[in-house]
């Protein structure tokens, strides 16, 4: 499959006053035609700006200060860094080529407009046909998503559906252009359980309709499992294990991903089982560790390494990297010794 | 039925909000919260309440500490020697000495906080309110309830703006059991924490409840949270329970098709066995305008005549088993449960 999004080495840093917090450092991964790639991560851990540093919406005082996004079109390769943030051509890809949905609808729509109207200015602004054949438009694409009476829903505004019926109608809006590529930030977080195995659904089903990729941003690993082709987890801003999914609940190799894995209930495993928890918490984003970020959580720390050396990112296998020093040859001597203490 | 000395029993619980409309607040409706739920908790029992959000649960609690006064039915409360009080009738001024035996625990551990208190002040207050000790000792019991959560009794001058949102609900929980409550009722208390905290606060729950033998009354709409640490389970689905039993056999062989649908839309955690099933179409019933019979049967994909018209009582099942369907233990409900390899 042909590239359809590289992120090399991007860094984005928010200026705040009490310092500079480095919410993305260096991240690079890449995206083909028609795959889903997951960004896993907790709260901080920067997997929402870098999605928003790609599309050019990284709210103030948040800059991107080093990288390319480079983004594959037919008529050739564009470095969507480069673009003026708020200039003519990264608008015409934003919501077009690249569309976005977020975790909250309700914060997404306007609330005094209707939602029927609202998507018809998506489509009326990229498309640049008239009125009646954006509505046509709109009613077709809101069938495709699975909405009931779509002709009723056009005159409603945001309040009068439920979470569920507006999580349909902002995937509507985004896919209302044909997008190569939808940017889901937790789409399903705010939705009960049977709520989310629809919109999931109806995600898989658009997807290979439209043949799009899909950058999907969440914290629970079940559905990264049901939903992903490749993962990425991310730590503090760094992506510390990238591979293929089977790969990363079978063989996972970086100590935060295997910890996080051990971590979560499964239904099922019963009662008798004892949860294997994370020491400590997230650090705050000011105080970064030394080293490698995650050296004060994990059960794996090697004094007089981790707390000194930034790990490299280390090429395991084919398409799997782990940023950690036990796969690092230059430390060999250190973790031969850590395999036999296991 | 739980195996022990009953706690606490609610009996037919109804709470009814009305709804109020025009300059003259006529009544012109009620949103039926919760529609008559009966649910034991035993001594040293921890039971779950699932379901999805709008479905009463955190309702339910509510009335249990009396933040609400239910419309009808009976919550009761027993004793050590058996005797019980009908918390749902007892005028609220003689509240008092029954609520240090129920504590809550919230979900979101930045509001339920208050900001301008230290951690002493924030622990020490139920064991003051109770005139229970001061002083010396008073600082000595929080700092003993410090450790116990986990947390360093030399941090207990601070607020609890310095503290994370995992150590947070550590607080929370401190103060929960600074009056040695009998019973107590955690609401969604891992939903709003990250992943790797969440098994933190989870297993510090168990411990305390292996150690202590408090009762828990635990409300999540995350069933796998619930099996892990849950002994049995109600469900809920639009103000009625519609199915309890014991953990282990309700996810294994639910009886009711609502908790089937629930067990099959979790993903599992194996990306060998996708499956995106699509187990309920449409939303949640309006609780302002319940379905006539069974509040399911719009979504029920087994539902009958007798279904729109009859409404279903809860029925025996199994040994600890209740189902409120007309045809509980009839369905085979095998397709909905068990996961099918499609990948």
């Amino acid at each position: 499959m042909e590239p359809l999004l590289e992120v090399k080495n991007l860094k984005v840093h928010f200026h705040t006053d009490e310092g500079i917090i480095e919410a993305v450092r260096d991240v690079s991964f890449e995206i083909k035609r028609g795959e889903t790639v997951a960004i896993v991560g907790e709260s901080g851990c920067g997997k929402s700006v870098m999605a928003r540093a790609i599309l050019r919406i990284v709210p103030a005082p948040g800059r991107i200060v080093e990288g390319r996004v480079n983004y594959y079109r037919d008529e050739g390769n564009i470095d969507l860094t480069a673009l003026e943030a708020k200039g003519p051509e990264i608008r015409a890809i934003r919501g077009a080529d690249i569309a976005m949905i977020f975790q909250e609808p309700m914060a997404t729509f306007s609330p005094v407009h209707t939602i029927g109207n609202q998507i018809n200015e998506a489509i009326i602004l990229h498309q640049g046909i008239d009125q009646a054949g954006a509505t046509a438009q709109t009613l077709d694409i809101l069938n495709r998503v699975g909405m009931p009476r779509p002709s009723r829903i056009i005159h409603r505004y945001p309040h009068q559906l439920s979470g569920g019926m507006l999580q349909r109608a902002m995937i509507a809006m985004a896919l209302s252009c044909r997008p190569q590529l939808l940017i889901a930030d937790e789409p399903t977080t705010a939705l009960d359980v049977t709520t989310q195995a629809q919109i999931l659904r109806l995600l898989y089903d658009l997807q290979r309709e439209l043949n799009m990729a899909i950058l999907f941003i969440t914290h629970d690993l079940s559905v990264v499992s049901q939903f992903a082709d490749r993962v990425e987890v991310m730590y503090l801003g760094e992506v510390v294990e990238s591979t293929d999914v089977i790969t990363l609940f079978e063989d996972p190799k970086h100590p935060y991903t295997r910890a996080l894995l051990n971590s979560i209930p499964q239904t099922g495993a019963g009662r008798g089982q004892r949860l294997q928890s994370i020491a400590g918490s997230i650090p705050n984003p000011l105080h970064r560790p030394s080293g490698c970020l995650f050296h004060p959580r994990c059960d794996s720390f090697r004094s007089g390494v981790c707390d000194l050396v930034s790990p490299k990112e280390i090429n395991i296998d084919s398409g799997h990297r782990a940023r950690c020093i036990l796969y690092d040859e230059q430390y060999s001597d250190r973790v031969s010794w850590v395999a036999s203490e296991q | 039925m739980p195996t022990s000395k009953p706690l606490l029993e609610i009996k037919n619980l109804k709470m009814h909000f009305p709804i109020k409309r025009g300059i003259m607040g006529r009544t012109v409706g009620f949103i039926k919260a919760v529609d008559d739920v009966s649910l034991t908790i035993g001594e040293g029992e921890v039971v779950g309440l699932v379901g999805e959000s709008g479905c009463g649960k955190s309702t339910v609690s509510r009335c249990i500490v009396r933040a609400y006064t239910p419309t009808a039915g009976q919550i009761l409360l027993y004793d050590e020697k058996g005797g019980a009080v009908d918390l749902a009738s007892i005028p609220e001024p003689d509240m008092l000495p029954y609520r240090r035996d129920i504590q809550m625990i919230f979900q979101d551990p930045f509001s339920s906080l208050n900001p301008r208190m230290t951690l002493r002040q924030i622990i020490g207050e139920p064991m003051r309110n109770y005139q229970i000790c001061r002083g010396k000792e008073l600082e000595d019991r929080v700092a003993h309830l410090l450790e116990s959560v986990g947390l360093r009794p030399e941090h207990m001058s601070r607020y609890p703006h310095a503290f994370s949102g995992g150590q947070r609900q550590r607080i929370g929980i401190a103060r929960a059991l600074a009056l040695n409550p009998r019973l107590i009722i955690c609401d969604e208390p891992v939903s709003a924490l990250d992943v790797s905290v969440q098994a933190q606060i989870l297993n510090l729950l168990r411990d305390l409840q292996a150690e202590f033998r408090y009762s828990y009354l635990f409300i999540a709409h995350d069933l796998s949270v619930v099996d892990y640490i849950c002994e049995r389970v109600a469900v809920m689905y639009v103000g009625k329970i519609v199915e309890t039993a014991d953990t282990a056999t309700i996810f294994k062989d639910p009886h009711h098709p609502y908790t089937a649908a629930l067990r099959s839309a979790i993903p599992q955690l194996n990306p060998r066995l996708r499956q995106l099933p699509v187990p309920l179409e449409g939303d949640v019933a309006d609780p302002a305008n319940t379905p006539s019979g069974c509040v399911f049967h719009p979504r029920c994909r087994f539902a009958e005549d007798r279904c729109r018209h009859e409404t279903p009582a809860m029925t025996p099942t199994g040994p600890r088993h209740h189902a409120r369907c007309h045809f509980a233990g009839e369905l085979n409900l095998s397709g909905l449960s068990e996961p099918a390899a499609t990948a």
